[in-house]
């Protein structure tokens, strides 16, 4: 993402602009009006009497809104201008901008004011990679309104641009030829509204019944109270009240993001779940939407149960070798764009993706202990049953017991179908990387708790003891073989994957955290583990590196292979607090959260694993999304990971490991079966001092 | 309990013929959860051919009852040739806008499920793919 671009949003619809709130956008940067993965407008140039704005500010009001202060006459000459124009920009089903241009002149003035307008419908994944369009254009200009279309075969995509004060339309925009008088403002409304498949769609929210919508309707479709929906999240949410400031604004940062990064899919309602990032991933992802609302479920529980409604009624049902589906199996990605609807590209959705499906079934159980909400459970026994087949019955690719990968849509699927996707994140201690099927051991880990975590349900919920005994049966055997399989001997740490003969991929990597989180680790191992992730190798004082420093592959700015992940952290602190590691956990979570204040609250996706002796703050890694779902979520997991948060039946267990520079701590009216509990700590983890376990 | 859908097609048609089998098979286990009724619009020319399938817990009954529907789906015949085939993506379809989808979206999502698997390494768009 440029800098100094403005973005506004509001689910999957949002704006990207330069700092004069105008957008021309090339073919391959994503500026521009977005929404359901398609640009529906490139250019939106507003000029005064033929020229450019210049910013005095821009302000990001609120994340759907945006003003924009400019004044005639570009470059960096000093303007005596008599003129000023403020842009008010709001998202919603397309965006809403006010215009006001003030006279400061004593005398009237004439002006010709502009607004250029045009729409590439891009894919967003033609932006990504660049792609020429197959379709055609077409323009509308007519007495109250500008409509931009684009048509190929039975696909059609439309922007309709309008005005509340009378002015002149052509293909290319609009004129008003106005005279503002002295000490006067003029102002106009002016409606950017997207229309997707004609008539059959609606958006969230809206009644999908009943006759087409005209384009008079469709111009006046009003945006949402996001004002009063943000301040009633806002008010919803757990109070918190320390003495560190840095946690206060980050904990404010991460919610209003989180509020930011809500999405309701089509069918949803006005229910949301959480979308994966801005500006590319603003869709639904399985582990994605699944990682943030395991994070947020002590705030919010909504987005979990949203989350496992919509998941669920997208899970696969038959074998699909271009979308990688299976029976069972959790969707990796939705899209909506052009590529998708002619199955350029296999998102509709895509399923490639192996922790998902696990993942799934440990949410849908961990969503219960914090709610009690057993309908639910019992609405979603199928799909979590199903989950639980595609374990042993699809993803056990090499017939050993073990989950593994391997894509077989070769051409547009993921070759990496773990959290580390990039191409090179798996490898032994040499560099070489393992062919295919790969066997990651954080997937184990999650296929042992999705086997603990529904055997319970099945014993409590679904009355069915004989699958839970079946279930904790095959939970115990899998422990049993992954103990021994992966344990790499000489290093005392488990092994990130086993290759395709069965061969341990031997590097030192951060998986182990998950390993830790999951459950899967024998109990005598647990201490060596904590202290390879607390040790030299791993924590650089700021975090835990996603692979060790001696490793072959060993970068400290490596994608997958040296920096540090923030929402990687935060389960991994969750993992060491599972094994009784309080310290360590307090440990991880203040040396994440102090880094979030040199990122203004807002954690990146990752950052740079350089020592902190080394650098004194964090170095940023150049980072496609931001915010990002998952490390949105991060510091509300450390929060209860600190408090030592535990649901245990119908009471919320607080046993609070706190690193002194938090000082006093209070989280106040944390929803639950429990209805609202507070829970209170003080700082005692002096985290200078703690190096791992000995 | 089942009714035969109405016999206009001829005996060859897939698309007939899959109906005609969502018909005899009476319960399809993917839908267990649902219940509503679906219509489905086959346009062939200026001919407009209902398939009302009626759900109740994953019991099925089809028809070709133009009744009201709490979910339609219409399409031209050919499109619906190639969804019975596994050779067209239901949802890929709908945003390609191919299928027009009116009222229940859940529903829409659920119904879909009937619709078989493509061949095993069917790719779509492997000649034609760009980028």
């Amino acid at each position: 993402m440029s800098d100094g671009m403005v973005k506004i949003l509001n689910g999957n619809t949002f704006v990207v602009s330069d700092v004069r709130g105008d957008i021309e956008a090339s073919p391959s940067d994503p500026t521009g009006l977005f929404s359901f993965d398609t640009r529906f407008l490139s250019k939106w140039v507003l000029t005064v009497n033929g020229d450019r704005l210049m910013s005095l500010s821009a302000d990001d009001l609120q994340y759907y809104e945006a003003r924009f202060f400019l004044v005639p006459g570009v470059g960096s000459v000093y303007v005596n201008a008599t003129l000023s124009v403020i842009r008010q920009r709001s998202v919603g089903n397309g965006f809403h901008e006010e215009v006001a241009i003030l006279n400061h002149d004593d005398a009237p003035v004439d002006l010709t004011v502009r607004i250029e307008a045009d729409s590439d419908f891009a894919d967003l994944f033609e932006v990504k990679d660049t792609l020429q369009k197959k379709g055609s254009y077409a323009r509308q200009a007519g007495e109250g309104s500008l409509l931009l279309k684009y048509r190929r075969d039975t696909y059609e995509r439309s922007t309709a641009i309008s005005s509340s004060e009378p002015c002149s339309f052509d293909e290319d925009g609009l004129t008003f030829s106005i005279t503002i008088g002295p000490h006067e403002t003029w102002t106009t409304g002016l409606d950017v509204a997207i229309e997707m498949l004609g008539q059959q769609i609606g958006e969230p929210e809206q009644e999908i019944e009943g006759a087409p919508r005209s384009l008079a309707d469709q111009v006046k479709r009003p945006i949402p109270d996001m004002a009063r929906n943000l301040a009633g999240w806002l008010d919803e949410a757990p109070q918190l009240e320390c003495d560190w400031e840095t946690l206060l604004g980050t904990y404010r940062r991460s919610l209003i993001d989180l509020a930011a990064l809500r999405f309701s899919p089509m069918t949803a309602g006005s229910h949301s779940l959480p979308a994966a990032g801005l500006p590319w991933f603003m869709t639904m992802f399985g582990r994605d939407s699944i990682f943030t609302s395991l994070q947020a479920l002590p705030f919010t529980s909504e987005l979990a149960a949203t989350t496992l409604r919509e998941l669920g009624l997208r899970q696969g049902t038959r074998i699909d070798d271009f979308r990688d589906e299976d029976p069972g199996r959790i969707l990796h990605e939705m899209r909506y764009g052009e590529m998708t609807a002619f199955e350029e590209r296999p998102h509709s959705p895509y399923f490639g993706t192996a922790d998902a499906t696990p993942l799934y079934v440990v949410l849908l159980d961990e969503y219960e202990r914090w709610t009690g909400d057993r309908e639910l459970v019992l609405e979603l026994e199928y799909e979590a049953r199903a989950a639980l087949h595609w374990i042993d019955a699809y993803a056990d690719l090499q017939g050993n017991g073990y989950i593994s990968y391997r894509r077989r849509n070769a051409e547009t699927g993921l070759e990496n179908q773990c959290w580390k996707d990039s191409w090179d994140s798996i490898s032994y201690r040499d560099g070489t990387l393992p062919g295919f099927p790969r066997a990651t051991c954080e997937l184990q880990g999650y296929a042992y708790d999705a086997k603990v975590r529904g055997a319970r349900l099945a014993r409590e919920v679904w009355n069915d003891p004989d699958y839970a005994a079946e279930l904790e049966k095959q939970a115990a055997d899998l422990k049993r073989r992954f103990n021994h399989d992966f344990w790499v001997a000489d290093g005392e740490y488990f092994a990130i994957a086993l290759d395709a003969d069965g061969r341990q991929v031997d590097s030192l990597t951060s998986n182990n955290g998950h390993l830790l989180w999951s459950g899967i680790v024998d109990e005598s191992k647990a201490k060596t583990v904590a202290a390879h992730l607390l040790g030299d190798r791993l924590f650089t004082g700021w975090g835990i590196r996603t692979l060790a420093e001696g490793e072959s592959r060993y970068n400290p700015i490596g994608y997958h292979n040296g920096t540090i992940w923030p929402f990687d952290n935060s389960f991994i602190a969750w993992g060491l607090r599972r094994y009784g590691f309080k310290d360590e956990a307090a440990v991880v979570a203040a040396g994440i959260l102090e880094a979030s204040r040199y990122f203004d609250g807002r954690l990146p996706e990752a950052f740079g694993g350089y020592p902190r002796s080394m650098t004194k703050y964090p170095v940023q890694y150049p980072t496609a999304c931001s915010p990002q779902a998952w490390s949105t979520g991060a510091p509300l997991l450390f929060l209860r990971t600190m408090l030592g948060l535990e649901p245990l039946g119908d009471h919320l267990v607080v046993d609070p490991a706190l690193p002194t520079s938090i000082g006093r701590l209070e989280l106040l009216d944390i929803p639950g079966r429990w209805g609202l509990i507070d829970a209170f700590g003080r700082g005692r983890v002096d985290t200078s001092r703690v190096t791992g376990p000995r | 309990m089942t009714t035969s859908a109405s016999g206009k097609a001829p005996t060859d048609d897939p698309v007939a013929a899959f109906f005609d089998e969502l018909a005899r098979r009476g319960y399809e286990p993917l839908l267990r959860k649902v219940s509503g009724r679906v219509r489905f619009d086959l346009v062939d020319g200026s001919n407009l051919e209902p398939r009302l399938v009626v759900i109740d817990k994953g019991k099925l009954t089809v028809t070709g009852d133009s009744a009201e529907a709490e979910c339609t789906i219409r399409g031209e015949l050919p499109v619906f040739k190639e969804l019975v085939s596994g050779r067209r993506n239901f949802v890929a379809a709908v945003l390609r806008g191919a299928l027009a989808c009116q009222g229940d979206l859940e529903l829409m999502f659920a119904i879909q499920r009937i619709f078989p698997a493509p061949p095993r390494g069917w790719d779509p768009t492997a000649d034609t793919r760009s980028g």
